[in-house]
């Protein structure tokens, strides 16, 4: 099959897909929550009567049968209408998602380059020193990541890199945020896609894009820090198969120079399990590292997602899951595109 | 060892040495001794949790909000400093012997005189009209989750029109019913009358919060006041008279506002105000310490990551952990309690109720669970507004609990092997620890009932409480305005909001309360709420387990603060930030990576020396 057709064939595929996620999302959200306390704060809890909430439940249907419910909500998906999320301040789901994942998604983009950036070097010294020094020292280095929690890596990244150097006036990097508000506010710096660097390009800003560079390094830093280690395990388990190769044998006996063995005959193969938890590992930092943008106050789908959970805001629940839910799909769909390119004998469909 | 190494060695220490003391100076001629600068000196940076919900003034019920919204829209009256009495704000002070109103001799209408020349920060006037429409437009918008529901039974066709179905749908027979009442009635251009359903004492201290006024040219050109709607412009853009005005607001981020250079009164000394959501206490303690926040929220459970925690357990004195900043507990109008439900056996019984009253170890609740942010109330109202600690409350006795669970059982109330729920929503941990608490203590006594605590996730406690299958569970109330009233008729009166929910009905209660609602005398109203308090405590309808306080985090530059009882949060219209003589910088140590290195070295060299 053409490579066009089968990503097409994927694309029309995910309709059913997010047919049953939305199914299964809106009947538990039910299930487990009362759908009135999206619509009530825990401090209006305690002063808000029952006849009033009554008017509430009224106003938005919350009255009717599960399965009304449910077809008023797919019809007005259909129409652009994601409804309101609470946990946003009473804004429209889209506009929450409008804001949240491009923030997300920059965030998401710089920490997964950074960790293949460190992932697949670590892993390919790792497989060609094998059981010496470097190999040791590469595996403490991506296992301490992993065994870190992020948390306390992020605030000992906030605590090293702005709090020591700016007490000690040296300079620092930024404490948390995407953007220095005041830089922000004296350029003129304003949101277009809502990615920030890419915004300040757009605008001839630099200042800005500077800033905003700076304002991701910590962050995408603590991300990428704790994947790496499955970058490069990956990669050195998949590397040290590819080197037993007769290919490979083959390549060395006629003389090839060892980096031309390694970086133009066997990488391509070796990369092909690490391109899919790659893929991975990129749609689930993209459903949001709630924990790193806590820390570092970044505004990103984590933080939106937690709040609507625990305030059993069912528009966003809905419409943050159906959004992941076509990432998971896409990165998915990337990743197969991928192995086809990486590896010829791979057919798609 | 050889010379050739021994001069290797000497040179290596002697280099160590010279850098750490290199390091050691740049440090110590920095630091401790340079007053640091005042950062940002004309903007405040406040860095809390719990954003807004809106900034519509109209329907901001909640402190996150109102806490932005007051400097933004200002109502009739301010609070007087710390205290909660209120004075004119917007009215004029030469009126009504300094009050700014006058009340008929009926006690059912009220004529408000407005200050002249005040206008909204787009330039539309501030007068009789502009009052009327926000008022009439907060009552008609009449969201359920906003205030309207204070002026019930309070304001004249308030309570027809709320009862109607008015909400998500325009209900225009009700609107115009209660437009024709004409509740707000505009005199001349800076007078307006009010007129009541009945005498209510409390009426001006009610109009110390609500309304606070909006623009009515702004709404106007945003898509107007739609009765039984909320506007989302206004939720997001608020235009009043106050002292600043809205610039910005970043969902998750910040709101920005800055100084309204037009201001009707004393210009503030602010030029800008950014109030920065930061979910995280630790990041926020960083940007604190390195004078990128100037004030931040500490939570109670947090606070002893900022002072000391013995000298406050034992001696209540706030010891900073640093210097630098200040930290201060004040009182705040709120209190909480443990509701018992008397449409679920054993819970009808008194001697019961009376039982778990007195099993309830109030001083290890305070000291060890709320760590003494809290103190033991004498009734329902607090003690900011009913400062009367002649009350009979009880007290911590387990053999007297015992007393009453003993009448409670020969009466029936309960049997050998009976089992009783203690109820809390999930996520509060105060509340965790004092229903384990309650539990513990009444299990002690071993009367053949069982205690057990279930946390509940707030929707399902949300419709368990309002569908009162509770027996028991935690409850709290923050003040809407500074008034005993808000307090004793929510708690005590049979139509108030509690008693109401969990079948408490007291008529002596009730007359009492109904006395104080009219009463004008100060003296006679704390009589009769003394009194009521009284029976309230003596029917066992509540464990009231503690008042609250709040907490004030702010750098030492900050100065002409005040807290208020009212308020939440600093009210930050009189704050100026400027240098003090006493300012120092926050020094909390070199590295941990560092400072051993550097201790180790000096303390090497008189070795060395010698």
């Amino acid at each position: 099959m053409r490579a066009r057709d089968y990503i097409i064939r994927r694309l029309f595929l995910l309709i059913p897909v997010l047919i049953g996620i939305s199914l299964v999302t809106f009947t538990l959200s039910h299930m487990i929550g009362d759908p009135i306390a999206a619509y009530l704060t825990e401090g209006s809890i305690e002063k808000i009567s029952p006849e009033r909430i009554q008017m509430i439940i009224k106003a938005h249907g919350l009255d009717q049968p599960i399965y009304l419910q449910y077809a008023y909500y797919i019809s007005d998906i259909l129409r652009g209408d994601w409804g309101i999320s609470r946990a946003d301040a009473n804004r429209p789901v889209t506009e929450s998602i409008a804001r949240y994942l491009p923030a997300t998604f920059e965030l998401t983009i710089v920490a997964v380059l950074l960790t293949l950036a460190m992932g697949i070097p670590l892993g390919i010294v790792s497989a060609t020193r094998k059981d010496r020094l470097p190999d040791h020292a590469a595996r403490i280095f991506s296992l301490t990541g992993v065994s870190i929690p992020v948390f306390w890596f992020a605030l000992m990244l906030q605590f090293t890199f702005f709090y020591t150097l700016k007490v000690l006036r040296l300079p620092s990097l930024p404490l948390s945020g995407r953007v220095d508000q005041t830089l922000a506010a004296a350029t003129g710096f304003h949101s277009i896609t809502g990615f920030y660097v890419l915004d300040s390009l757009l605008q001839g800003n630099m200042a800005v894009f500077v800033d905003a560079i700076l304002h991701l390094i910590l962050p995408s830093f603590a991300l990428a820090y704790i994947s790496v280690a499955l970058i490069a395990r990956m990669m050195r388990s998949s590397m040290l198969e590819v080197l037993k190769q007769d290919y490979i044998t083959l390549a060395r006996s006629k003389g090839l120079t060892e980096r031309v063995v390694i970086y133009r005959h066997a990488l391509k193969n070796a990369l092909i399990p690490t391109v899919t938890i790659a893929g991975l590992a990129f749609g689930g930092l993209l459903a949001g590292a709630v924990l790193t943008e806590s820390v570092f106050n970044w505004p990103g789908m984590g933080r939106w997602s937690t709040g609507a959970i625990l305030t059993d805001d069912i528009a966003a629940i809905m419409g943050f899951t159906l959004v992941i839910a076509v990432v998971y799909v896409l990165a998915n769909l990337i990743v197969d595109v991928l192995y086809a390119f990486l590896d010829p004998r791979i057919r798609l469909g | 060892m050889s010379m050739a190494a021994n001069k290797k060695l000497i040179g290596a220490v002697v280099i160590i040495v010279l850098l750490a003391i290199g390091v050691a100076g740049y440090y110590y001629a920095y630091l401790p001794s340079a007053k640091p600068l005042v950062p940002n000196p004309e903007t405040l940076i406040e860095m809390t949790i719990g954003e807004s919900q809106t900034l519509d003034p109209g329907w901001n019920y909640e402190s996150a909000g109102n806490s932005v919204l007051e400097l933004i829209c200002e109502g009739l009256f301010a609070y007087d400093g710390t205290t909660t009495k209120i004075v004119p704000l917007l009215l004029d002070a030469s009126y009504g012997d300094g009050k700014g109103y006058t009340i008929s001799s009926d006690g059912l209408v009220y004529t408000f005189k407005l200050k002249s020349g005040i206008k909204f920060s787009d330039g539309a006037p501030m007068d009789a009209n502009a009052y009327k429409y926000n008022f009439n437009r907060m009552v008609l918008m009449n969201n359920p989750q906003g205030y309207s529901s204070l002026f019930y039974g309070v304001v004249k066709g308030v309570t027809r029109y709320i009862e109607a179905n008015t909400w998500g749908v325009t209900n225009q027979t009700e609107v115009d019913a209660y437009l024709a009442g004409e509740p707000v009635k505009v005199i001349d251009d800076l007078t307006f009358q009010i007129t009541l359903e009945m005498p209510y004492a409390p009426f001006a201290s009610m109009l110390g919060n609500y309304p606070k006024l909006i623009s009515p040219a702004w709404v106007d050109q945003n898509g107007g006041s739609i009765p039984g709607f909320a506007n989302e412009v206004i939720d997001r853009h608020p235009v009043g008279t106050g002292p600043f005005k809205f610039v910005e607001w970043v969902p998750k981020e910040r709101i920005v506002l800055e100084r309204n250079e037009d201001y009707w009164g004393p210009k503030a000394s602010l030029q800008k105000i950014i109030i920065q959501y930061v979910d995280e206490f630790n990041t926020r303690l960083l940007a604190f310490y390195a004078g990128d926040a100037d004030f931040i929220y500490v939570p109670a459970s947090n606070a002893f990551d900022v002072i000391q925690k013995d000298a406050w357990l034992n001696e209540q004195k706030i010891v900073p952990l640093k210097a630098g900043y200040t930290f201060s507990v004040d009182p705040y109008l709120s209190n909480a309690a443990l509701q018992m439900n008397t449409y679920i056996k054993p819970m009808d019984n008194k001697d019961f109720r009376k039982g778990m009253q007195y099993a309830f170890n109030y001083p290890e609740y305070i000291k060890s669970i709320t760590n003494s942010f809290t103190i033991q109330p004498y009734g329902a109202v607090p003690q900011a507004l009913l400062p009367d600690t002649t009350i009979p409350r009880p007290e911590y006795d387990p053999a007297k609990a015992k007393e009453y669970f003993t009448a409670a059982k020969t009466a029936g109330a309960f049997k050998d092997g009976d089992k009783l729920e203690i109820n809390y929503n999930a996520g509060n941990e105060v509340r965790r620890l004092g229903s384990l608490l309650l539990a513990d203590s009444v299990n002690a006594l071993n009367l053949g009932i069982t205690f057990t605590v279930q946390e509940l996730d707030w929707p399902s406690y949300l419709a368990k409480v309002n569908a009162r299958e509770l027996p028991i569970y935690f409850i709290g109330w923050g003040a809407d305005f500074a008034d005993a009233d808000n307090f004793i008729f929510t708690y005590g009166h049979s139509a108030g909001y509690y008693a109401a929910r969990t079948g408490y009905n007291n008529p002596e209660v009730d007359s009492l309360i109904d006395q104080g609602r009219v009463e004008t005398d100060p003296a006679k109203r704390a009589k009769l709420y003394h009194d009521a308090s009284a029976l309230i405590n003596e029917d066992g309808m509540y464990i009231l387990t503690g008042e609250g306080t709040q907490i004030t985090c702010f750098r030492d530059w900050m100065t002409n603060w005040h807290p208020n009882p009212v308020l939440s949060g600093l009210y930050r219209y009189d704050v100026v930030k400027q240098e003090r003589t006493d300012q120092v910088a926050i020094v909390i140590g070199i590295s941990p990576l560092i400072a051993p290195i550097v201790t180790n070295v000096v303390a090497l060299v008189p070795r060395l020396r010698d």
